[in-house]
């Protein structure tokens, strides 16, 4: 390999301390300045669902159960997710500030093993100073420097370094205690996340281009990798989520593609991922892939296979998430970037050290581009998280507030978005403030995708009876979530509901609410998440119509299970008499179909509705075979 | 002596972390109000608890986008219960939805009363109005239902029904 330890800060003398200490610390410190919204970010989605681990443990059982079953996708990261929240929560409740500290203590240890291990590769302390500032800058950081699920991404980021780091020091000591640092490093970072398994590949790379006494050594370390990936395979069930099914096929050079654009600031924030970016974007995208691998081949070319090594390592911390097409996601760019930024860190410190203006100037001009418009992403993506967060603390804080001044009310929350839902309420934090009975104000919750992967809705849906009940008994409190902050409109609220159920009569069945359980033949399914799914043929009770000309109007939701093989058919029939047959095809979104009631038809008092369905389907661990989610069925004029 | 100041900076640090869980007080709830309006700016916090359902997200702090269907709740004014009331509905009709799907008929109903429908086939800011009859606005409140024939498909990343845009709904006197 070659070296060139002229410009490699050394700390022999006091001054060269000094440098050494700075030259760490600047690109610690930029860090620090570009994701400062970071430090302060709340919680978020997840991070619930972590936090909530704490008020379960309550002996050794549970904390075993807590540390080690296997949660979310089937993912077991002790360290960087169950030890993490466990511990913070009990020393520090809900205050942010020091998991986000920690995380950035962690980022800034990754960002010194980083520098070290790009030290020793290239043998230019330029480029691995670079190196950090062009990681730290990336847009894709901004969820691992800004929210605390994320944290397993940075302290993978540490081991995976630190493990890397010792390995070169054993390669060039032959020291033991190196190699047991290697394996130590090595084997937390399964507590940290799954990528942790791309080590050995890396290792055994590098052994085998730059060091290969070693790389027999290297391949012990896939033994931990398979035994991981065989508990994995063979005894932790498959996640059922849609979001995370693995699919190998040609469109995993999409994934590649629009990860790719990712790693290259080709996107702005606002772009939509699943199409090309803008011209100026891709231009800059090109420009880079033309000289990252235009390096990358060059050094090649010379028998100086670092570049190539560099882009290994990009490719192979990417290869894990690539099957991942329903899930795309910037962060997990947070450990493939290291490789790219120490390619262009490398590629940088060489042009400018390489005596040709023109290449110098074409490379910092590269390089300036490639950073403004990263970091602005960065920034803009910080702001993003930081104020959705705010938005969330305000709303949780103000109904403890809430809670606080009138104890033992429950509390409807009205005008809830879905992203706001999903963003955190989905993870119920109120469990962890002691506030029983918060729910979605009747009817409300409609306009929230039940997500039944993500565990639903059902634990805040409430019938309009009983909601109108608590109301009449002073028992309830409504708080409208607006965007200047909650309102309470509990009296006003009340005379809404009143109107609404009075226009209910017969003439409506609510699948939601208890109340309307009479109304139901014994083919439904319990009351799941704001709905009752239905089989393949389900019936109502529902007043005759009226007065001619109206019609029956089914509300629901049809989740893409439903329509995976194509459209379903839900047809109707009321007092014996076919209404006709809808098609349903939009997956995993609302619909509301009606169908007009014939003049003919004329029973009197209540009359039997039947929703058929040409096909149903199941989901793996749920024996039932389920067709669509029914929410609402009304005879009403057509307006 | 770097000992001590060690020891001074972490029990510093730590008495700051141990501060931030602090209990939290209970502030001032906001202000209760069980009086309804009979004119809602759909933009306005106050005025989400009576948009029963259908409209989405305020935009532009001003108005919402509906869906195909969407119902408010208004307090009738003062002496409609004699005289009756004008239901007024300012929607803007958007070019891109004309040019999509072409006219869009919208219509309404209260409990027992169909509307006449109304049709718009230019784009711009209309006001849709209707004389509603004392007979109807004898309750406190009164559910009022809206339709459109038609609304513009999701589309890219918006997976809205998109019918169109309402900036407010209100029940005048006469």
């Amino acid at each position: 390999m070659v070296s060139d330890p002229s410009d490699t800060p050394s700390g022999s003398s006091p001054a060269g301390l000094r440098a050494q200490i700075a030259w760490f610390a600047l690109p610690m410190l930029f860090c620090l300045w570009l994701n400062w919204l970071g430090l302060k970010t709340w919680f978020t989605a997840d991070d619930f669902a972590w936090l909530g681990l704490r008020p379960r443990v309550h002996d050794l059982s549970s904390l075993c159960w807590a540390l080690f079953h296997p949660f979310a996708q089937g993912t077991v990261r002790t360290l960087s997710e169950r030890a993490y929240f466990l511990v913070f929560y009990s020393l520090f409740g809900l205050n942010v500030i020091p998991f986000r500290i920690a995380a950035f203590l962690t980022q800034f240890a990754a960002i010194g093993f980083l520098m070290a291990v790009l030290r020793r590769l290239s043998g230019s302390a330029l480029a691995a100073f670079l190196a950090p500032l062009l990681w730290c800058c990336a847009a894709p950081m901004a969820l691992a420097m800004g929210w605390s699920s994320a944290y397993n991404e940075i302290l993978c980021a540490l081991l995976l370094f630190a493990a890397f780091y010792f390995l070169l020091r054993h390669i060039d000591s032959g020291r033991r205690r190196d190699l047991i640092a290697v394996w130590a490093c090595y084997l937390l970072g399964f507590g940290a996340l799954e990528h942790i398994v791309v080590f050995p590949i890396l290792a055994s790379a590098y052994a085998l281009l730059f060091a290969r006494p070693y790389f027999r050594k290297t391949l012990l370390l896939f033994l931990p990798a398979l035994l991981f990936a065989g508990i994995h395979v063979f005894l932790i069930p498959p996640s059922t989520d849609p979001l995370y099914q693995l699919s190998f096929d040609a469109r995993i050079f999409d994934t590649l593609r629009t990860y790719w654009f990712l790693s290259t600031a080709a996107f702005r924030p606002i772009d939509n991922w699943t199409r090309f970016p803008h011209p100026f974007g891709l231009a800059l995208s090109l420009a880079l892939a033309f000289a990252l691998f235009g390096y990358a081949a060059a050094r090649a070319a010379r028998r100086d296979y670092r570049g190539l090594f560099y882009l290994i390592w990009y490719f192979a911390l990417l290869a894990p998430v690539l099957p991942l097409r329903n899930h795309i996601q910037d962060y997990y760019l947070t450990l493939p970037l290291t490789g790219l930024a120490m390619l262009g860190a490398s590629a940088l410190a060489h042009a400018l050290k390489s005596r040709r203006p023109a290449l110098a100037t074409a490379a910092i001009v590269l390089a300036l581009a490639y950073t403004t418009v990263s970091a602005s992403g960065l920034r803009f993506n910080l702001r993003w998280n930081y104020e959705h967060a705010r938005s969330l603390q305000s709303l949780i804080e103000a109904i403890y507030d809430a809670h606080l001044a009138h104890p033992g009310k429950i509390i409807l929350l009205d005008n809830v978005t879905n992203g706001l839902f999903w963003a955190g309420l989905g993870d119920h934090p109120f469990r962890l403030l002691d506030i029983p009975g918060v729910y979605l104000a009747p009817g409300s919750e409609v306009d929230i995708q039940p997500h039944l992967e993500w565990g639903g809705i059902s634990d805040y849906v409430i019938g309009p009876s009983q909601a109108m009940e608590a109301l009449d008994q002073n028992r309830a409190l409504v708080l409208v979530v607006g965007v200047h902050g909650v309102i309470d409109v509990t009296g006003s609220y009340r005379k809404v509901l009143a109107a609404e159920m009075a226009n209910l009569s017969p003439m409506i069945v609510d699948l939601a609410d208890p109340a309307f359980a009479s109304r139901l033949g014994p083919e439904w399914y319990s009351i799941d998440k704001g709905f009752r799914w239905m089989p393949r043929s389900a019936t109502v009770t529902l007043g005759a119509p009226t007065s001619p000309g109206m019609e029956i109007v089914v509300t629901g939701f049809c989740p893409a299970a439903a329509v995976a093989a194509g459209p379903v058919h839900l047809s109707v029939s009321a007092a014996g008499r076919n209404l006709g047959s809808s098609a349903i095809t939009a997956p995993d979104s609302p619909f509301v179909v009606a169908f007009p009631l014939p003049p003919s038809l004329a029973p009197t008092g209540m009359m039997s509705v039947t929703l058929s369905l040409d096909r149903v389907f199941s989901i793996p661990s749920d024996r039932r075979r389920l067709g669509l989610a029914i929410r609402r069925i009304e005879i009403k004029r057509p307006d | 002596m770097w000992r001590l100041k060690l020891i001074f900076v972490l029990v510093a640090i730590a008495l700051l972390l141990a501060n931030c869980k602090r209990p939290r007080q209970a502030r001032a709830g906001s202000a209760s109000s069980d009086r309804l309006l009979s004119v809602l700016n759909v933009a306005d916090d106050s005025a989400a608890v009576q948009l029963v359902h259908g409209f989405y997200d305020p935009e532009g702090n001003a108005w919402r986008w509906t869906g195909p269907r969407f119902s408010v709740v208004l307090a009738p004014p003062p002496g409609a219960n004699s005289r009756g009331a004008l239901l007024v509905l300012k929607v803007t009709v958007p070019q891109n939805s004309l040019d999509s799907i072409g006219p869009i008929t919208l219509s309404a109903s209260l409990p027992g009363l169909p509307l006449s429908p109304q049709t718009y086939a230019q784009p711009g800011e209309f006001s849709y109005s209707r004389d509603i009859p004392a007979s109807s606005l004898a309750a406190d409140a009164v559910n009022i239902d809206f339709q459109l024939d038609k609304t513009l498909p999701p589309s890219g990343a918006d997976s809205r029904h998109l019918g169109i845009v309402v900036t407010s709904v209100a029940l005048e006197s006469r």
